[in-house]
């Protein structure tokens, strides 16, 4: 297992760097330079020169890429064009709120999804199961801005139970919560009802049945546990809608988090400060999807024995 | 002339899967409504006069035999901007998925079927750009191009492409070890030949109904991107766009929040109950 | 004196789907005493296995349905039991050993936790108790207990097999259902899986099912045989009845002569022409007309009764 763990550990390294290469390079697709755009239009060329050659911008591409990576270990994700300010502290404040939200999301939808699912799953074709069906396919459609607005109409405007935005009390997170969960929540019900219509009739099913296992035993024990392995696979999936649609849900509520700074900065044509945001963000993503791997290879005797 | 056969008593065979199949049945109407609603909406309504044209006398009156979606804040009939928006959204959502199943179906084709280190080489940077949240990547390539409808169509393509890319090269792996391949092969059949007429036809199932998940998909994301003001340019009417300028009035005028969002739902859900049905008249199989 | 354990009487079990209704069982009856064996054999599709599933009642759900018939198990009638008190059998009194050990075994939990979780459920064990049931059980079956904590995908086919026999004896089951136990085997280790389960069955003196498609398996082991073909059983009686016995089915003709016979100098084997019907489109009359060689008139019209011939009974009109 540990040296599973450490397979792991190292391969995430050049997954990171090529990462950082990506959104690297599609960043410095911007036309125009960030001279022009910072200093503006009545700016002297001199200066705009001056200013571009400062922050670099006048060496090869390859060498502003190492640079980059190289500060980037140290925490150096450069400076604002907006604040000249460095773009972590901006960040610093922001990336847990949003981390605390994609978190909710993603758990949200766990816990509406997986119970449903089973529910049914082992109740096929019961009124229950045709509701949770019905109901999963209608929410897979629904977008989440849309579902955030209907939100804030119901139980902000009309029932005036909860705030319609900002951030204070446990009260300003249900709703993005929701918002960011229920998307999720469909998807993981599906999944979680096939692959446990699927594990109920594996021949290992029936033979605990056949040992005069409950029901329950059967479904619990037996079922779910294999079940299982794909619906933490899908968890990764989950956690990258549920980061991207941070960015949404936070502008639909007016949340002080990482999205409304990206949709900010790309307003104000700051890439430094979406490209750390958006490289903050995926590598967690690459983390999450690391340690579902770790999770996976506990749950999964096959896997646990190969690394041994 | 066997093969032809073949293809036509197969697509059959699906069609009458299909027909059984309730939910599927109603998706595939709905969603053709929608699409002869979009080709025809000049007809239904005028797009200069009616869908863009302010009226500020008009301002955001409530649904009335006269508008019957309401105005908006500019006195345009939402009727017509829904009308003409599933136009914009139809169309780019549908081209979207059509250029990210091609492109991602020729590196996928590629990938599997040679193998080796050129897959090695395209599933590494594949599988790297798929490390990266779909929205935060499109996001990214619209920061860096600016908004605008092209550029959003270029965001999306980065976005969707990587998930075609595995998928057919997935197809392709199972293609290739087949003994029809090998028979072409043995005739001398060059290799694009070969992809082209016997690998790529293999894979059209799975690449359709991918592709129909998809569109609903893009009709999200699409909505989304203008929604946050990064894709469509006013005053094209575009729904997420809409939903994004009625967020203003949701208090006294929330029949600007209802109607766009109703028709991302509907055609969105349509699409998904189609898909759902494809793929279970496709392939049984292929459940998840 | 031979005591009859399971008496099963004019069994009938269809399986409807959306698409069509098919008669998998029809009207079957069956004995079988205590301490002895029962082969049943017939060909894929049969309703063997079918067959099976109705005595423990595990048959896919909402699919099928036993439409009529008696499986007295024990003086009781199973088809009436609770679902609860049929729990109470399965496993205990009734344990059954499947055709496929690579999926039979849940992937995810220990052998050790697979035998000791039937012992928990009916046996009144301590802790320790379970745990040396388990290593006397995998001592029986030629495990080493020391593997007793690996999972599944670490053991061989034919081992795996032997965990789902180790299960199945756990509970010391007054009857062992085992179907087709070794057809997923390595042809060589099919023999030794066998061996074993005979060796076992004779000195815990349990009464035994065993289903196969195998005359030579049912030879080698069974002291009863019942032919079964389209869902009924066209000849039973003793061993002796079927292998050296005079008056025959076609049917059970048509299978030894399928079976190479290495005494008699055959320039080819004889096997019975056609296939076995779609159960959804049986024939009329006599099941077998269509491919049987003595096929008259009556045959297509009338399906024959059972005719006993001392305990040896026979479906067939040639005897009636």
């Amino acid at each position: 297992m540990k040296r599973y763990i450490i397979n792991r550990l190292l391969l995430l390294i050049p997954t990171i760097l090529g990462v950082t290469f990506i959104i690297f390079t599609i960043m410095s697709l911007t036309p125009g330079d960030p001279g022009r755009i910072i200093l503006g239009q009545g700016a002297e060329q001199a200066d705009v020169d001056q200013f571009n050659r400062d922050l670099g911008l006048d060496r090869p591409f390859l060498v502003r890429y190492v640079t980059y990576v190289a500060n980037a270990v140290r925490g150096d994700f450069g400076l604002s064009y907006r604040t000249g300010r460095p773009v972590y502290e901006s960040i610093r404040n922001r990336f847990p709120f949003t981390v605390t939200l994609a978190f909710l999301g993603v758990l949200g939808s766990m816990i509406i999804g997986i119970p449903l699912g089973i529910l049914s799953a082992v109740k096929q074709y019961s009124f229950w199961d045709i509701l949770g069906s019905v109901s999963a396919m209608f929410l897979a459609a629904v977008p989440g801005f849309w579902l955030g607005l209907m939100l804030i109409l119901f139980f902000s405007l009309r029932l005036g139970w909860l705030p319609s935005s900002g951030v204070g009390t446990y009260q300003h997170y249900i709703m993005p919560a929701i918002t960011l969960a229920i998307p999720g929540a469909a998807r993981i019900l599906r999944l979680t009802r096939t692959t446990m219509l699927e594990t109920i009739r594996t021949d290992y099913v029936r033979t605990a049945r056949a040992k005069g296992a409950k029901e329950r035993t059967v479904v619990w024990k037996h079922a779910l546990r294999n079940a299982l392995l794909p619906i933490v696979t899908s968890i990764g999936v989950s956690f990258a809608a549920a980061l991207g649609g941070t960015v949404i849900t936070e502008a639909v509520f007016a949340l002080p988090g990482l999205g409304t700074l990206v949709i900010t900065s790309i307003r104000m044509k700051d890439t430094p400060q979406v490209m750390a945001a958006v490289l903050l963000l995926s590598f967690l993503f690459m983390i999450i999807i690391l340690l579902i791997d770790l999770t996976y290879g506990f749950i999964d005797p096959r896997i646990k024995s190969m690394y041994r | 002339m066997n093969n032809d056969y073949k293809k036509q008593s197969q697509v059959k065979e699906v069609f009458r899967r299909l027909k059984k199949n309730k939910p599927a049945l109603i998706g595939l109407i709905v969603i053709s409504i929608i699409i002869l609603v979009a080709i025809f909406a000049d007809f239904i309504v005028d797009y200069e006069t009616v869908a863009i044209e302010q009226n500020i006398s008009q301002r955001l009156r409530p649904p009335s035999r006269e508008h019957w979606m309401g105005t908006d804040g500019f006195g345009r009939d939402v009727f017509a901007r829904i009308v003409h928006g599933t136009r914009v959204t139809l169309s780019l959502s549908l081209v979207t998925t059509f250029s990210s199943a091609f492109l991602g179906s020729i590196i996928g084709a590629i990938a599997g079927y040679f193998g080796g280190r050129i897959d090695n080489i395209i599933m590494r940077i594949n599988d790297t750009i798929m490390c990266i949240p779909p929205i935060l990547l499109s996001l990214s390539v619209v920061a860096a191009l600016g908004a605008g409808l092209r550029n959003l169509f270029i965001a999306i393509l980065v976005a969707s492409t990587p998930g075609f890319v595995r998928l057919i090269r997935s197809v392709v792996l199972g293609v290739r070890s087949e003994e029809f391949i090998e028979a072409a092969h043995a005739l001398g059949t060059s290799d694009i030949k070969i992809i082209w007429n016997h690998v790529l036809p293999n894979a059209m199932g799975p690449i359709i109904v991918q592709s129909t998940m998809y569109v609903a998909g893009m009709i999200l994301l699409t909505s989304g991107l203008s929604f946050l003001g990064l894709g469509v340019q006013p005053p094209v009417p575009e729904w997420g766009y809409m939903l994004n300028e009625g967020r203003e009035f949701i208090r006294h005028s929330p029949h600007l929040i209802y109607m766009p969002g109703i028709a991302i739902v509907i055609s969105a859900l349509s699409l998904n109950l189609l898909g759902d049905g494809l793929r279970d008249a496709l392939d049984p199989k292929l459940k998840n | 004196m031979r005591e009859k354990l399971l008496e099963i009487r004019d069994l009938k079990v269809i399986y409807k789907t959306d698409e069509e209704t098919v008669e998998a069982v029809n009207n079957i009856d069956l004995d079988l005493y205590k301490g002895e064996s029962l082969g049943i054999v017939g060909e894929t599709g049969a309703g063997k296995t079918t067959t099976a599933l109705s005595i423990i009642r595990l048959l896919p759900y909402r699919v099928a349905k036993i439409l009529s018939g008696e499986i007295i198990f024990n003086e009781q009638n199973l088809l009436e039991l609770s679902e609860k008190d049929m729990r109470k059998i399965r496993g205990n009194n009734i344990s059954m050993i499947f055709q496929d050990p690579m999926s039979s075994l849940n992937p995810v939990l220990t052998v050790e936790d697979q035998i000791a979780e039937v012992l928990r459920l009916h046996m009144d064990y301590g802790k320790e108790m379970i745990k040396k049931r388990v290593k006397e059980v995998l001592q029986l079956v030629g495990i080493p207990h020391d593997r007793m904590f690996e999972y599944p995908h670490q053991f061989s086919g034919g081992m795996k097999q032997r965990v789902g026999i180790a299960i199945a004896l756990a509970c010391d089951p007054d009857l062992l259902i085992a179907d087709e136990p070794t057809t997923a085997l390595d042809v060589t280790i099919q023999a030794q899986v066998l061996n074993m389960i005979d060796e076992l069955q004779s000195r815990l003196k349990t009464s035994m099912i065993l289903i196969t498609h195998d005359l030579g398996v049912v030879a080698q082991t069974c002291d009863n045989v019942a032919i079964m073909y389209a869902g009924e059983i066209v000849e039973s009686g003793t061993a002796k009845d079927i292998f050296e016995g005079e008056r025959h089915h076609p049917y059970t003709e048509g299978l030894f002569g399928s079976i190479p016979n290495l005494d008699i100098d055959e320039k080819r084997l004889n096997p019975i022409q056609g296939v076995m019907p779609e159960p959804s489109m049986l024939p009329s009359g006599c099941r077998f007309h269509p491919r049987c060689p003595h096929c008259m008139d009556i045959c297509i019209a009338e399906s024959p009764q059972s005719k006993s011939f001392d305990g040896h009974h026979i479906k067939c009109h040639l005897f009636l």
